[in-house]
């Protein structure tokens, strides 16, 4: 107010002072006003370039996204073109095998019948008897030496064990054979007489044709095939129609394998669906029937499986990749195929050869499914006799020197857990990628499956569950019992032998472990002999396997009696107890 | 400090090319050249390159605005500060907190990110570089000043191998990406796109010096694409050969380290997670104790020296929070061999051509993410439920080499495909200083479950003679069941046990599979390829399906050798 009153007292200065200031006002408004404009500006600027930043992000990701589809969809048309292409070779190459093998088939047909002409006047050998092997009986006559190959000398510094002339079985044709389906060597014509050591040195006296190794034809497959992902690989196994038997013999056992799929009901009331394997007189059981060669055989399974693809895996039998039944080294069979293997004999002493001892078959298709479905059955093979080691009446060698076992007693155990969940799905669950939970197995339900293998039930649909054992006690004229543990079971197992107090019981002795004998090797250049014969049995009251695992196991109960024999399964992570079971077992 | 040793601790120049001066110019020898396969290392950086991360994502670790991963490290801290986000120094503690005040504002500042973040990125490349090459001094100084005994005792020239203690993202078989820790050896970031989660072979020798080597022993000739060529035919067993005695390299997988007998290890491990954490060799050190860093604090480091226990395989692990933190990826094998004869197990006992060392392991993804986001897990109550299963880090197709990936297949074929030509295999003299048997021997085989699940290792084609468990040599007569119900024999097995921490050491024979027909033997003209696969059967699996996409391999009996036959070898 007072200035208001007093306007004309003010100094020019004090006016210019006020002028001063106000411009300042102006031009700090001015300023502020730029400022901001430019602020706005910049932010315009800013947002405009983020948006075009983000813009060229979007159209770069969609330019991606484009490039990206463009580039699947070649991918998707080269793996097209590379599966069919891939077919086609395979298709190729199996043609040019089924014309070899025709031609082969022919040229042994001729052979055959310039040798049976020869032999018309000869005396024929008897016969024997009843044979369930579907084909002729081998018309492999021992040629007399004539063009059997010179037994060349051992390949190593080893012993050559002294058995050549391992004498044709005359023991095992006396005895009642348990098994049906299976009749080890129905035909005494040993192929084997002197035993050549050198596998591939010995021309086949069959094949008159020399081995031909360089065929120089085109590579008959990709040396090793490609896939784009997991999912393509899964998805995409090797599938073939029907692929040819190579340098298909006449069999000494031919089983006919046919697929099948039921509800089953177990000895806990439980029913369930199944997938197992199946023969003419063994329909639909669980497990599938029990395939019985003898080393030595040539050995073939007709399979053909109805419903989808699967294969046959020999485990623990060791032929050439057709032949062992696994999809992504050889092919699925979605027709038909017949497999062929000869189980190597044994000889004794010798740790590195015989094949005697407790396997399994199964299918190797989408396997941790198909397995736990049920595809399974035993497989036994049983040891040539060699003269220094006959056999007993009522007996059978465990392998060729092995011990003797009472036949009548021969004891199958399977352990087996089930996980119903998985009881119910697609033959092809999870192969396209999808979350099938079968990395999760949680079993809801404990078997043991087996029995006296001289007394499985004949019936239809039937689970064979092992109820009760039953054990010799030493002394007197019968040979000791044998148990064959066959783990078809996905978690480790324990396997107590107790008395009826749970007090454990040292009635086992381990003598085999898949398929190979325990052997004392300690001594280079002399006899391996199986333990209990070099002094030391392996006896237990427990023991620990894992899935897949077989185990031949002479039992020697200390007394006659009865006892325990309990099955745990346990967690696979934590080895916790999941499930166990107990039967009996009588000893006399 | 030698030029190898130095040059070997400088974690960027070590794996990269041959060029290491005097020793890189003999070719024939692996002594430097290698490891430019990417294996799943690798792959996972692409994977995380073509997903989340822009086109820019630099291969050094730089905070990414979209990847929350930055916080998600933080939250794991729990206790905040450096540990989420140390820069590259590893050791260093004081610099930690840079890279994090850059990932800190830029959840914060909005419009001005773009510009900003890139040179931000820029300038912290920059000082990423300068400090890892000041890493090594650095630590050592630090080790120096320390007060543990054994690091007193640490004389600079003597080589130190640094363990950096990582986290990271891997890529599975089915592309997923999977959260792990592992023993890394450079420092790299949870987000890095290609994480340092395992540690590339390097060997102990007993000179004292270290070197980065793919294969052992150093200098010997790298096996073709991981097969053993024979020595000749055996004119006495026809279509069959004799094999090089004491002549192939073995190629090593990552995760392996190989100590010679006579050897100091020295093992600098730095944890630069945000937890107490620990490498323990598990029955390395003396009476078979574990010789162990002990508990790790959050950015600290620890030097672990020992002598070079007897030759055999150790598991290395953290053994924190049993079985988690192995069970999250930090694991590893220790393999010590005799230098007087590199080609045996150890002197008088099983000699090979050559040998493959497997290391299995389980993937629980579930388990994965509860630490990735901070948590703990705790195995009492979370069940693991384990969901691929690796063999050499790999599983399936890319296990079995048969990727479109041809390094991820060579490396496959190197470390892991079993290989040979055929030959008479004598099981009494394949070794143990028989001088014509070891001539016909096999190789072997040396199965290490760094996981957790039990394991059924089944070989179609032949079956292997398994000679030690757990570096306990079974005996070739009188064998025993244990108390447990195991029986310890050496004996033949086409499945072999091998439970979690277990070690099983066997010989394939590599002959001619006993049950295929004469006349097919004679023919074959091809290699026959055989499956291995673990028959607990659900580790077949990945993802829950896509059999077999687990634990497997293939294993591979040569088609007839072509030639020419080489090498002077004995
Ligand atoms: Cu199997
Ligand atoms: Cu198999």
């Amino acid at each position: 107010m007072i200035e208001s009153l007093l306007p004309g007292k003010l100094t020019a200065r004090q006016k210019k002072e006020a002028e001063r200031k106000k411009k300042e006002a102006l031009a700090r408004k001015k300023r502020e006003a730029e400022a901001k404009r430019k602020r706005e500006a910049e932010a315009r600027k800013r947002a405009e370039s983020r948006r075009r930043h983000e813009e060229a992000m979007r159209r770069a990701a969609e330019d991606r996204r484009k490039r990206e589809a463009a580039a699947k969809k070649r991918r998707e048309a080269e793996a097209k073109r590379r599966r069919e292409e891939e077919a086609r070779r395979k298709a190729a190459a199996e043609a040019k095998r089924r014309r070899e093998e025709e031609e082969r088939r022919k040229r042994e047909e001729a052979a055959r019948k310039r040798r049976e002409e020869a032999e018309a006047n000869q005396p024929k050998p008897p016969s024997p008897s009843p044979s369930p092997v579907v084909t002729p009986p081998p018309v492999v006559p021992n040629p007399g030496g004539s063009t059997d190959p010179d037994p060349t000398p051992t390949e190593t510094a080893a012993p050559e064990p002294t058995d050549p002339t391992s004498s044709p079985d005359p023991v095992e044709t006396t005895v009642p054979d348990p098994v049906g389906t299976t009749d080890p060597d129905p035909t005494p014509p040993d192929t084997s007489e002197p035993e050549p050591t050198d596998p591939p040195s010995s021309p086949d006296p069959v094949d008159t044709t020399p081995p031909d190794p360089v065929d120089p034809v085109e590579p008959e497959e990709e040396a090793r095939h490609r896939f784009d992902s997991q999912v393509d690989f899964s998805s995409n196994q090797n599938e073939l129609e029907n692929p040819v038997t190579e340098f298909k013999q006449t069999p000494d056992l031919f089983v006919d394998l046919s697929f099948y799929g039921t509800d089953l009901r177990f000895d806990d009331g439980a029913e369930v669906e199944m997938w197992s394997f199946e023969t003419a007189d063994q329909r639909k059981n669980f497990p599938g029937p029990l395939i019985r060669p003898k080393e030595g055989q040539i050995f073939q399974a007709h399979f053909k499986p109805s419903k989808g693809n699967h294969t046959i895996h020999w485990h623990g039998m060791e032929p050439d990749p057709r032949n062992d039944g696994v999809g992504h080294t050889s092919f699925e069979i979605a027709g038909e195929y017949t497999y062929q293997w000869q189980p190597e004999k044994g000889r004794p002493g010798d740790p590195n050869w015989g094949t005697a001892g407790t396997y399994f078959y199964h299918c190797h298709v989408n396997t941790t499914l198909h397995v736990q479905m049920g595809m399974f059955g035993p497989l036994i093979i049983d040891p040539i006799v060699h003269e220094d080691y006959p056999v007993s009446p009522g007996a059978r060698r465990a392998f060729v020197d092995g011990p003797e076992y009472d036949i009548d007693t021969e004891t199958l155990l399977v352990p087996y857990s089930m996980a119903t969940r998985w009881h119910g799905m697609n033959h092809a669950a999870g192969l396209s990628g999808e979350d099938a939970g079968l990395n999760h197995f949680e079993p809801n339900h404990f078997y043991l499956l087996g029995g006296e293998l001289a007394r499985r039930p004949g019936g239809k649909e039937t689970v064979w569950s092992l109820k009760s054992l039953r054990a010799n006690v030493k002394g007197g004229s019968r040979k000791r019992t044998l148990l064959r543990l066959l783990n078809a079971n996905y978690l480790p197992t324990v396997l107590r032998f107790q008395d009826s107090w749970g007090k454990p019981v040292p009635m086992a002795e381990v003598i085999a472990h898949d398929g190979r004998p325990f052997r004392d090797t300690s001594k280079p250049g002399e006899p391996s002999l199986p333990c209990g014969e070099a002094g030391y049995p392996m006896k237990t009251s427990i023991l620990r396997s894992g899935s897949a695992e077989r185990w031949d196991v002479l039992l020697d109960p200390p007394s006659a009696g009865e006892y325990q024999v309990v099955v745990e399964f346990r967690h696979w992570i934590t080895d916790e107890i999941v499930g166990s079971r107990t039967v009996r077992l009588v000893a006399s | 400090m030698d030029e190898r040793s130095a040059n070997l601790n400088n974690p960027n120049d070590n794996l990269d090319e041959g060029t290491m001066g005097d020793e890189a110019t003999d070719a024939a020898v692996s002594r430097w050249g290698f490891v430019k396969y990417g294996a799943i290392a690798g792959l996972g950086a692409l994977a995380l390159a073509g997903g989340q991360q822009p086109a820019h994502a630099q291969p050094a670790a730089t905070p990414e605005p979209e990847a929350d991963t930055g916080t998600e490290a933080k939250d794991a801290a729990g206790t905040a500060t450096e540990t989420g986000d140390p820069s590259g120094t590893g050791a260093g503690t004081g610099t930690a907190t840079d890279s994090e005040s850059g990932s800190g504002t830029d959840a914060g500042t909005e419009t001005e990110v773009d510009t900003e973040t890139e040179t931000e990125t820029e300038a912290e490349t920059e000082t990423e570089a300068e400090t890892e090459t000041e890493t090594e001094t650095e630590a050592e100084s630090e080790s120096e000043s320390e007060t543990d005994s054994k690091a007193a005792r640490e004389s600079s020239d003597e080589p130190v191998l640094d363990v950096y203690i990582n986290e990271g993202y891997l890529k599975m078989v089915d592309d997923s990406l999977v959260y792990h820790r592992g023993f890394g050896d450079r420092p790299t970031e949870k987000n890095d796109a290609d994480p340092s989660l395992a540690i590339k072979p390097r060997v102990f020798l007993k000179d004292g010096d270290l070197v980065a080597s793919r294969v052992y022993p150093v200098g010997a000739p790298e096996p073709p694409h991981g097969t053993p060529e024979p020595k000749g035919p055996d004119s006495r067993n026809p279509g069959q050969y004799l094999i090089h005695r004491a002549y192939w390299g073995s190629f090593m997988p990552e995760r392996v380290i190989v100590a010679e007998k006579g050897s100091t290890i020295r093992l600098r491990v730095h944890n630069r997670l945000a937890k107490e954490h620990e490498l323990a060799i598990h029955g390395a050190g003396d009476d078979g104790e574990d010789a162990t860093t002990g508990k790790i604090a959050p950015g600290e480091n620890v030097l672990l020296e020992l002598d070079a226990p007897d030759p055999g395989v150790y598991i290395y692990s953290d053994p924190g929070n049993q079985p988690v933190e192995r069970t999250l990826g930090l694991y590893g094998a220790l393999v010590v061999m005799d230098s007087s004869d590199p080609w045996c197990i150890a002197p008088g006992l099983a000699e090979f051509e050559r040998q493959w060392v497997w290391l299995a392991h389980a993937v629980d993804p579930v388990w994965a993410n509860i630490e990735a986001k901070g948590g703990t897990v705790n195995p009492a109550t979370q069940r693991a439920v384990p969901r691929y299963f690796t063999l050499n880090g790999r599983s399936g197709y890319e296990s079995m080499g048969m990727t479109r990936d041809e390094e991820l297949n060579r490396a496959s074929d190197e470390e892991t495909t079993i290989s040979g030509y055929p030959r008479q295999f004598e099981v009494r003299e394949f070794g143990e200083g028989s001088e014509a048997g070891s001539l016909r021997g096999g190789q072997l085989v040396r199965m290490v479950n760094c996981g957790i699940v039990f394991h059924q290792m089944h070989f179609h084609g032949n079956h292997l003679w398994t000679v030690r468990c757990d570096n306990e040599d079974w005996k070739r007569s009188e064998g025993y069941v244990d108390e447990d119900g195991y029986l310890c024999f050496q004996q033949w097995e086409d499945v072999i046990r091998l439970k979690g921490m277990e070690v099983k050491e066997s010989i394939i024979p590599i002959k001619r599979p006993p049950d295929a027909i004469d006349q097919v033997w004679n023919a074959r003209n091809s290699d026959w390829g055989y499956p291995m696969h673990c028959h607990s059967e659900s580790s077949q699996t990945a993802a829950g399906g896509m059999y077999p996409g687990g634990l497997t391999a293939h294993w591979i009996i040569k088609a007839p050798f072509k030639g020419p036959y080489k090498g002077a070898g004995s």
